[in-house]
């Protein structure tokens, strides 16, 4: 590990400007990386021939002045963004060797900035997890905690991207989140995610799960970098009907870290939950430094986050199965080898598709069959119309919010759950800024005793990202993660 | 019709032998004339080569997302306004999932719970008498690719530029209760169409396809069992297949058979319907808001304009031609069944200089060299009123001649068929009939001097010599000097030396 | 309160999915357990709601009737397995679902 990999994208564009170091030296540097930390199988696919050809095309830029926002800086993406010429997998059997022909528009935005794309990362296949080990490549192992002997689980689905940003082989990733897909990793690995308000950030070109919850996010390892990636994410693609106009308030940056007179919401609901310790702890400092800050601590009530979970696996599933229906092997994908066309159907589906994607298209053809459509889906989509309305009474009341990112932290990698709901039930937090398409950040505060990383999440109102990056870089400083992480020499 | 019918069908009335009647109720399909899909910026070009019209969302490539043609909401909102339907203000997409090689996203984009437009009807006129057909709603949804399933001993080949091409899907209310019926709606449903410009309404390129939904009960009893028939594109087929299946269903309930509910298809060799091997009963398509597509919200404002934009209709136009031009209604039908047909025929009444003084006589011949004369060469021909080689004014010219008496109807009814089949021209063409017409006239108008001055005859065959100007001064004050001095001279020389007046 | 075996196979035949006995086993297991828990919801009253019209939702914003010329129409071909004359073959459909 060296210099080159472990500063951030603010402090590398900062460097490139200054000529401290050429682009392909920082590409380079990354790629040994990778090749380093291999066994945490957080890759699926490097590009590097591509990315080493573009750092050079970078460095004449750089060289001529013609610096755009994001040149020369490594990204990971994750592989359900599809990407011209690159194999985009989904981390799905069915897709292992399709080479998509046109690109997504968020990565079209980021390489028009000049970030490098230096490969696609693991996920949950099709995004349905949050432990990714359900990828067709292999679990994806997240190497904090004391015990080096010992893995723990990444979170999912964009377990991929969150390892690779936190063992510093990238310096930011894309992922998606659908339910909590970036937030949980990154608690679960220690840096920080973000999801934007549903619609901040164009769908076109991203294998979809669940249509009305997926969104690109970032996984970085500051609250300033995730503004700066966001700042190029983030556009109105006319390719995308659920594509928010609603243009981004000039992120200024640096993000300023005033939080005095904002009022900021605590879920009582929450409190209730099962916790552990140390997590809670963190909540409650958090809480105590923004108070220190000058900010108020109010109350709030959510009174049907109780259902969020339930809402939103039926919603999910139902929106999963459908979504899931192009997968045929016949214009693209694995086909299996049959001379029966109904055969053709079951068996590329069955053979390609993973048991946990099988499941959730089950559930989701269930909830919208006949006899069941009414009382599961249809009624879902109701409580999800209440649900989105508590958080427009909340932020009546107060400017942001703040509760636990997940439950627990990483759990270790080989604890075996069998169980589905125990895996779902790691969402409880995360989901329902899902459900109301709110923006929320999360980012490590603390570690436990035995060093796994703590997060906070900060939740805000429709298209506030301002105010939750305000919030969240006010917490970062307060938290000083990074000197703690350092002291326990994490890697 | 084939030996599979028995007589138990009675064409003319609603009750099939007094005893059992039919109830038809059907689902057209008519494509939207749009240059591009419903959801997608590929064209919907007819007859390319496979698989030339497809863009990646039609072909369901991951990551690819709809967004909707606004032409195609457009059309939509007029097509339900011209059917006296009422356009709801708000309408959503939902999906249609099933499973089928034709179909790439493995659902059909489609509307179920609000369609765009509920109601309306269509009038129909069978027989001098009207009936409303009522519709239960249309709504738009995209067609899927094409199956091809002969091309090759073992496989099915695909080719997906139709996928995803816009149709309104128009629904009626089982009150059709005949063929007649039902092919006078699909005859006037298609005619709305394309007066409004909405559809093409052309069933052999596919643009206008026809589900129908039949069921047989005895008189008195409630509506039976229905059987749907698929894919009807053509209205002769429509009537085979209703008459075929209304025989079947019949002779099963006599039996004491049920009918099953279940979807067939019409063999167009057979003349006969099969049940689908596939068993539709136990689909179940699991429909459900479409989560890529935010509903369709339209304002009163906007439905308004729509409205604005839809010009006359067919029975607006048809009662409007009986009272403005007094034309009947037999003629007055023919000219409005296309919007060609009444463009032509007005845009020629208005070239017409006797229009304003005469109206309903330059209506009337107009209108009957049009449909009877031009309407025939057109069709020898197999042109398109557009390609007509009589213009509009070539025909008030006509016409303005006839009206004056100078050309007789029959005249005029060969100066047409001599200029569409030699390209002579039309001035000259109808001078030289004038001028013959003259000539016969005048031969008239000397003769009915000779006849009503009988004495003068005689005088002047006695010698009276002088009388000659006197007979050329008659005849001149009876064509009110308009004749020709020298024809009328050498027509009184001809008829006073024949034998009737010697 | 578990599902029906019946329903089970039904959703596999609609989402053209099998199993084996082991995997339906389980699966029949999993999935009553999961509509189980998500059952709660059925406590939340919401006949007052209506889904179609949420004023936060602005309508769909469309395009015109414009074409785009297709940039290379072999790309639509080019990723599947099996083509003849520009088509995408499948297995000989006897069914004539059209």
């Amino acid at each position: 590990m060296n210099e080159l990999t472990t500063i951030n994208i603010h402090e590398a564009i900062n460097h490139l400007k200054k000529k401290d170091f050429s682009v392909l030296e920082l590409i380079g540097a990354h790629f040994k990386r990778i090749e380093e930390t291999k066994h945490l199988n957080a890759f699926i696919t490097s590009n590097y021939d591509k990315a080493m050809d573009s750092a050079k095309k970078s460095d004449s830029i750089i060289r001529e002045n013609k610096m755009r926002n994001l040149e020369g800086i490594p990204i990971a993406v994750k592989d359900n963004f599809c990407t011209k010429n690159i194999r985009t997998t989904a981390s799905s059997k069915i897709l292992h060797n399709f080479v998509p022909q046109y690109e997504s528009t968020v990565t079209r935005n980021m390489l028009n900035e000049g970030c490098i794309i230096t490969g696609k990362t693991s996920l949950d296949e099709f995004g349905m997890g949050s432990s990714n080990k359900t990828s067709f490549f292999g679990k994806v192992k997240n190497p904090v905690g004391k015990n080096k002997m010992e893995y723990h689980v990444p979170g999912g689905s964009s377990g991929g991207s969150a390892v690779a940003v936190s063992s510093f082989s990238s310096m930011g990733a894309l992922g998606t989140d659908t339910g909590g897909s970036i937030r949980q990793p990154a608690a679960f690995c220690g840096v920080v995610g973000l999801k934007p308000t549903y619609g901040r950030c164009s769908r076109f070109g991203i294998m979809a799960f669940a249509s009305s919850l997926d969104q690109a996010g970032s996984l970085t390892r500051t609250v300033e970098d995730a503004s700066i990636m966001l700042r190029t994410m983030a556009s109105y693609d006319k390719k995308d009907s659920t594509s928010s106009r609603n243009s981004l308030e000039n992120l200024l940056l640096p993000i300023s870290e005033d939080i005095s007179k904002l009022n900021i919401g605590i879920p009582t609901e929450y409190m209730k939950e099962n916790i552990a310790s140390d997590i809670f702890n963190s909540w409650e400092m958090s809480a105590k430094w923004l108070k220190e800050g000058g900010a108020n601590l109010v109350e709030i009530d959510l009174p049907h986050s109780k259902y969020s979970l339930s809402t939103y696996y039926i919603i999910s599933s139902a929106e999963a199965s459908s979504n899931l229906s192009r997968y045929d092997g016949i214009r693209f994908g694995y086909r299996s080898n049959d001379n029966n066309i109904k055969d053709l159907y079951v068996n590329s589906r069955s053979d390609g598709f993973g048991e946990e994607v099988k499941r959730r298209i089950m559930i989701g053809t269930y909830v919208l069959s006949k006899g069941h459509y009414d009382s599961y889906y249809l009624h879902a989509l109701k409580v999800r119309q209440l649900i989105k309305q508590d958080f427009i009474n909340a932020f009546k009341k107060v400017d942001a919010i703040i509760l636990p990112t997940t439950p627990y932290p990483a759990p270790p990698l080989n604890k075996n759950t069998d169980n589905p709901i125990e895996m779902y039930m790691n969402d409880i937090f995360t989901v329902p800024a899902s459900l109301a398409g709110i923006p929320a950040i999360s980012l490590p505060v603390g570690l436990t005793k035995d060093g796994r990383p703590t997060s906070i999440q900060v939740m805000g109102p429709s298209f506030k990202e301002n105010t939750i990056l305000k919030v969240g870089k006010f917490i970062e400083t307060a938290a000083n993660f990074s000197k703690i992480k350092n002291q326990e020499k994490m890697l | 019709m084939t030996k599979e019918s028995s007589d138990k069908t009675n064409k003319s009335g609603s009750n099939i032998g007094n005893e059992w009647e039919m109830a038809i109720g059907l689902e057209i399909h008519a494509q939207i004339t749009s240059t591009t899909k419903l959801f997608s910026c590929a064209t919907t070009v007819f007859g390319k080569q496979p698989n030339s019209q497809v863009s990646l969302l039609d072909a369901g490539f991951p990551g690819t997302l709809p967004v909707i043609n606004d032409f195609c909401i457009e059309q939509a909102v007029k097509t339900g306004l011209a059917l006296n339907g009422k356009v709801n203000n708000i309408s959503n997409f939902d999906r249609k999932n099933y499973f089928y090689p034709d179909l790439p996203l493995g659902y059909q984009i489609s509307q179920f719970y609000n369609p765009i437009i509920s109601d309306g009807s269509v009038t129909i006129d069978i027989n001098n008498i009207k009936k409303n057909i009522s519709l239960d709603h249309i709504h738009i949804e995209q067609d899927a690719g094409k199956s091809i399933h002969d091309l090759h001993p073992n496989k099915t080949l695909i080719d997906l530029n139709r996928s995803g091409v816009p149709l309104m899907e128009i629904v009626t209310k089982p009150e059709m209760k005949s063929s007649e019926e039902a092919m006078s709606f699909v005859k006037k449903l298609r005619s709305i169409l394309r007066y409004l410009g909405t559809c093409n309404g052309n069933m052999e390129k596919g643009n206008l396809r026809i589900d129908l939904n039949i069921s047989v009960n005895k008189v008195g009893d409630e509506l039976g069992t229905r059987v749907e028939i698929k894919n009807l594109n053509s209205i002769r087929f429509m009537n085979l297949a209703i008459d075929y299946e209304v025989n079947r269903q019949i002779k099963m309930l006599d039996n004491n058979d049920k009918v099953q509910q279940e979807t067939r298809l019409f063999d167009p060799i057979k003349y006969i319907t099969k049940k689908m091997r596939s068993k539709e009963d136990s689909q179940d398509y699991r429909y459900f808001p479409d989560p890529d597509l935010p509903p369709i919200i339209l304002s009163n404002n906007y439905i308004s304009k729509v409205k604005e934009s839809i010009a006359e209709l067919p029975d607006s136009k048809q009662m409007r031609f009986m009272k403005e031009y007094s034309l009947s209604k037999y003629d007055s039908s023919i000219l409005v069944s296309e919007k060609s047909y009444s463009t032509y025929f007005e845009e020629s009444l208005k070239n017409n200089k006797f229009l304003e003084s005469n109206q309903s006589d330059v209506a009337k011949i107009t209108a009957n060299l049009l449909t009877g004369t031009i309407f025939s060469l057109l069709k020898k021909d197999n042109m398109s009123i557009e390609e007509s080689k009589i213009s509009e004014k070539d025909l008030s010219y006509i016409v303005e001649h006839v009206h004056k008496s100078e050309i007789s109807n029959h005249i005029a009814k060969g100066i047409i068929n001599t200029v569409w089949d030699t390209g002579e021209d039309i001035e000259y063409s109808v001078h030289k009939a004038k001028s013959e017409q003259n000539d016969d006239r005048l031969e008239y108008v000397v003769e009915d001097v000779l006849d009503k001055n009988k004495q003068k005859v005689e005088e002047y065959n006695k010698g009276k010599l002088k009388l000659f100007d006197f007979f050329i001064g008659m005849a001149m004050k009876n064509t009110r000097g308009k004749a020709d001095p020298v024809a009328v001279r050498k027509i009184l020389t001809k008829k006073l030396s024949s034998e009737k007046y010697r | 309160m578990n599902i029906n075996h019946k329903e089970i196979t039904r959703c596999a035949d609609l989402s053209c999915l099998k199993f084996t006995d082991d995997e339906l086993q389980k699966l029949h297991v999993n999935m009553s357990e999961i509509i189980n828990w998500v059952n709660d919801i059925k406590e939340v009253k919401t006949e007052h709601i209506d889904i179609t019209y949420d004023t936060s939702i602005t309508s769909i914003i469309g395009r015109d009737d414009k074409s785009v010329e297709i940039e290379d129409p072999k790309i639509i071909l080019s990723n599947s397995n099996s083509v003849e004359e520009n088509m995408f073959c499948v297995p000989k459909v006897v069914n004539k679902n059209e």
